[in-house]
This record gives structure tokens, sequence and C-alpha cells, in this order.
């Protein structure tokens, strides 16, 4: 099987877990945990949803990543201090690429992700900082393709509608962005500090990727 | 050269590496990243504390390498042949070997509950544990308390100082290398580090005695329970030392603060009102 398509990957960094009953846990952020519950429930039915052909899928989720995950702050934070040196049109550049590599990099692993015996619970939620904004859910995934327990925490933000969206993934208390935003950095100052080499390095992860995903689905 | 080689015939081999240690703690080792002018670039390359990341990013591919040709393979190895029940009990056999130093890094940090709680883990698995081969005080809901040198310091308030990595031996900081320094004899000299995903773990070490023997298997244990792992790792990251390096400091954060998630050092709400100011016009998230 492809390594984008290796199941085992897809616990580990999924923006969005699947599969199980989650119990109503009315502590801390209730309205966090609703709105996480929500997208669980969606991303579920479109994984589970195999009568569609796969290119299908990866558009829905998409779609639904629009809705779930605040693609445009991560990829303001992840950028960092760049964000604001790049011009508007590389800036929106930079975003767009971000976006599909996320698509391109996680969703297909998603939908690899054997989600019928897994089981998710809600450990606790609280709020984040004083101004109402951010909250912390923590949750616990097992079976299915967690060989033991796992601690997810996730760090939502509130997005101008008052909605909460995803921001950050915390694996066994690793937090992602944090790690994307440094990697990303990295890459920009190996490039001789030119965001432009971030662009290039984006583009060309995203093109390895896809063909790497076409491959696979002409192979089957 | 003259002196160092004095200096090392006088104190002897192991006493030698512990003051190159303690040295290199005391941020002798000359810098050799180019510190930026601009403002906000400079905060950036103080947040990410690398000021030798080329000579880490060396470090770190001779280690891989030695992990790529040497230690996996032979990990490999010891996976296949080795049965789970056997590398169970030797996982927790030196996992329990540490205990009693669990238990005097965290008297010395004031949590006197966790100290209790090593020390009760130690004497229960070491009698109907078996010498420790079992975990019957996590069974009774008596949970790990790792704790070490580095931590202690942490909590005393010493400085983290830069990241290092250092060939064979892992990654660390200046804080690490006094740590280690100072426990030189609890055979730091090949800690598991050929695999650099070792060192992200719960914050047990999987060297804690001076065995060389154990300490081997140990190492095998260590690097067997991450193979898989390691290359969904490898495949999914945009640089494989940048996301190391992180996951290192997350890590060590967390062993710090006794398993909490440190998020709330970070202080988004700033950064938000920034987003939602200067880029209005761009997003509507």
């Amino acid at each position: 099987m492809s390594r984008i398509f290796n199941r085992r990957f897809a616990p580990l960094f999924g923006l969005l877990a699947c599969l199980w009953a989650m119990p109503a846990h009315a502590t801390g952020e209730p309205a966090a945990e609703a709105a996480l519950q929500k997208y669980m429930d969606g991303a579920i039915a479109i994984i589970a949803d195999e009568s569609k052909p796969q290119d299908e899928r990866v558009e829905d989720l998409r779609r639904l990543l629009h809705e779930a995950v605040a693609v445009r702050r991560i990829g303001l934070y992840v950028l960092g201090p760049y964000a604001r040196r790049a011009d508007k049109g590389l800036r929106a550049e930079l975003l767009g690429l971000l976006e599909d590599y996320m698509i391109t990099i996680y969703a297909r692993r998603m939908l690899a992700f054997n989600i019928a015996e897994v089981e998710m619970n809600i450990i606790s939620s609280r709020k984040k900082g004083s101004k109402g904004k951010e909250a912390i859910v923590a949750t616990e995934f097992s079976g299915g393709d967690f060989n033991n327990p796992v601690k997810i925490n996730w760090w939502l933000v509130k997005n101008k509608k008052g909605v909460y969206q995803i921001f950050n993934l915390g694996f066994e208390g690793l937090w992602v962005a944090q790690e994307q935003r440094a990697s990303f950095a990295s890459v920009i100052q190996r490039g001789g500090g030119e965001i432009s080499a971030l662009a290039a390095f984006l583009r060309k992860a995203i093109s390895e990727a896809a063909s790497l995903a076409q491959e696979q689905d002409e192979g089957e | 050269m003259e002196s160092i080689c004095r200096l090392y015939r006088i104190i002897g081999g192991k006493q030698f590496l512990s003051v190159i240690m303690l040295a290199g703690g005391l941020g002798l080792l000359p810098a050799c990243a180019t510190v930026p002018e601009d403002p906000d670039l400079l905060a950036l390359y103080e947040e990410t504390n690398d000021p030798y990341e080329p000579f880490n990013r060396l470090s770190f591919e001779i280690t891989q390498w030695g992990d790529r040709w040497f230690l996996r393979p032979v990990a490999n190895v010891y996976r296949t042949i080795t049965p789970t029940p056997a590398r169970y009990g030797l996982s927790q056999f030196t996992s329990n070997l540490g205990e009693p130093y669990n238990m005097l890094y965290n008297s010395l940090q004031g949590e006197w509950s966790r100290a209790g709680n090593s020390l009760s883990r130690f004497l229960i698995n070491s009698t109907f544990g078996i010498g420790g081969l079992f975990d019957v005080a996590g069974r009774i809901g008596i949970q790990p308390a790792g704790e070490n040198l580095e931590d202690t310091l942490a909590v005393w308030g010493v400085p983290e100082g830069p990241y290092i990595f250092i060939p064979f031996m892992g990654p660390t900081t200046g804080r690490g290398l006094l740590a280690r320094g100072v426990n030189f004899n609890r055979a730091y000299v090949i800690d598991g580090s050929l695999a650099p995903l070792n060192h992200i773990n719960d914050g047990r070490d999987f060297i804690d005695n001076q065995s060389l023997i154990l300490s081997g298997a140990g190492i095998l244990e260590g690097r067997a329970q991450f193979i898989g792992t390691d290359r969904q790792v490898e495949e999914s990251t945009v640089d494989l030392y940048t996301t190391f390096r992180e996951f290192y400091r997350q890590s060590l954060r967390r062993g710090i603060a006794n398993g909490q998630v440190p998020v709330d050092e970070i202080d988004l709400e700033e950064d938000l009102d920034i987003f939602d100011e200067e880029f209005e016009e761009e997003f509507d998230e």
C-alpha cells in the first residue's frame, strides 16, 4: 500500500478523527465540545461513505476543512513573522498552498483510516485565555488502528461569527501547529530567507503527494 | 590543545568528558548560526533557540545514518525474535530500576506525592512484580512519576539554554548538558539516541542503570517501540530535523510540567486580534 495511504499514520497527524459515540460531557466548554462533535460526525460520514469515488470524498473533506478548521488562522500562525513580510499576493498564494498541503497530505490518509472500530471519549474541556476565544478539548481514542489508547487534545478558536474551529492538534501532548511553524520557518531560512522558497517547497510536496496518490489509484 | 591534554591526563577519561559536558552547558560552544537583525526574525530566532543549528543538523544527520544502517536493523531483528512478554518484562525491569531516581528527583522538586508514587512503585513492583518485571503498581492505580535531573534544574529556575544535538547521544539543551555532565556515571554514553524518537516519550529513560548489557537491551527495546512510527513521521514531515527538535522541546516542557500540556504559555489572543485587524479584508474567518 502506498505510503500516502498508510493507515497507521492517520491517528498520528489527522486533523479530524473518526467514529465513535461521544458521550455528552457537560464540563468546561460545552460549545467547543459540541463543535468538535459536529465536525467529527461530518468527517465520519465522509470517510465511511465508500460508495463515492475517492476524489469526491477528498473534495467533501476540503469543504469540511473550511468549516471545521481555522485554515487561514493556522496559515498565518505557522507562517509566523513571514506572514507580514509577504505581500498580499504571495500571502494568498501561501495560504492556498497550505490548504492544498493539508488536504493532499492529511485528508487522503484519513480516508484510509480504519474508522469502524474506533472509539473516542471526551475527557474534559476548558476555556483558554481571558477573552473567551479559545478552548482546549481533551479526548482519548482507542480501538481500530490505535494499538494503545491515545490522548489527543484539540485547541479550538472562535471565528468572527463566534463559531469554534479547530486551530491546533496535540498528540500525546505534542502540538502540531508549533512544529509546523518551526518547520516552515526552517524552509524559508534554508532558502536564504526568501518566503518564495516555502511556496516552492509546498508546490513540490503537493505535486509529489498527488502523483503518488494517482499511482495508487491506478494501481488499484 | 596542550592544556586540554594535560587536563585529560590529570582527571581521567570519564571525568574529562564530564568536564567537557559541563563546559558545553556553560555555553562555551562556538555559535554557528547567524543572528538576524530584523526584529520579527530575531524574535523567531530567539523563540527557536537553536544558535548551533549547522552543527546540530550535521550531528543529526550523522546520528540518523547510524540509526538507519545499524540500530534500526538490529532493533528490528530484536523485535522479531524477542517474544512480546520478554520485551514487556525488559521494559518494565529497566523502568523499575529508575524509580529510586524518580523518587529522588521528585523529592528535590518538592513533589512529595509523586515521590511517594515512585517509592511505592519501586517497592511493589520489586516484590510483587518479581523484580520489576511486571507493573503491578500501575495496575492498582499508582502511575509512573518520571523525573530526571534536567527537569529538576528547570524547576529550580535554571534556564533551558540552547538546543544541542550531540552525535550518537541525541538532543539536549544547555541545561540538559549540565545535567548529563553531573550524571555521567549513569551510563549516558549511549542512551538510545541513535533513534531520536526515543527522546520524545513520557519522560522515562530507558537507560537508568549502570550495566552496559542492560543498557544495550534497553536501547534496543526503546528503538523497537518506534519502528513503524518513525517511517510515518519521516514521510510526513516538512523538515525532519526541525520536527524532531520541536517535538523534543515540547516533550521536555511537558515533562517539566509533569505531563500537563503546556499550551497556556502560548498567548494566541494577541495574534488573533492582529489577524482580525491586519488581514480582515483577506479572509472572513
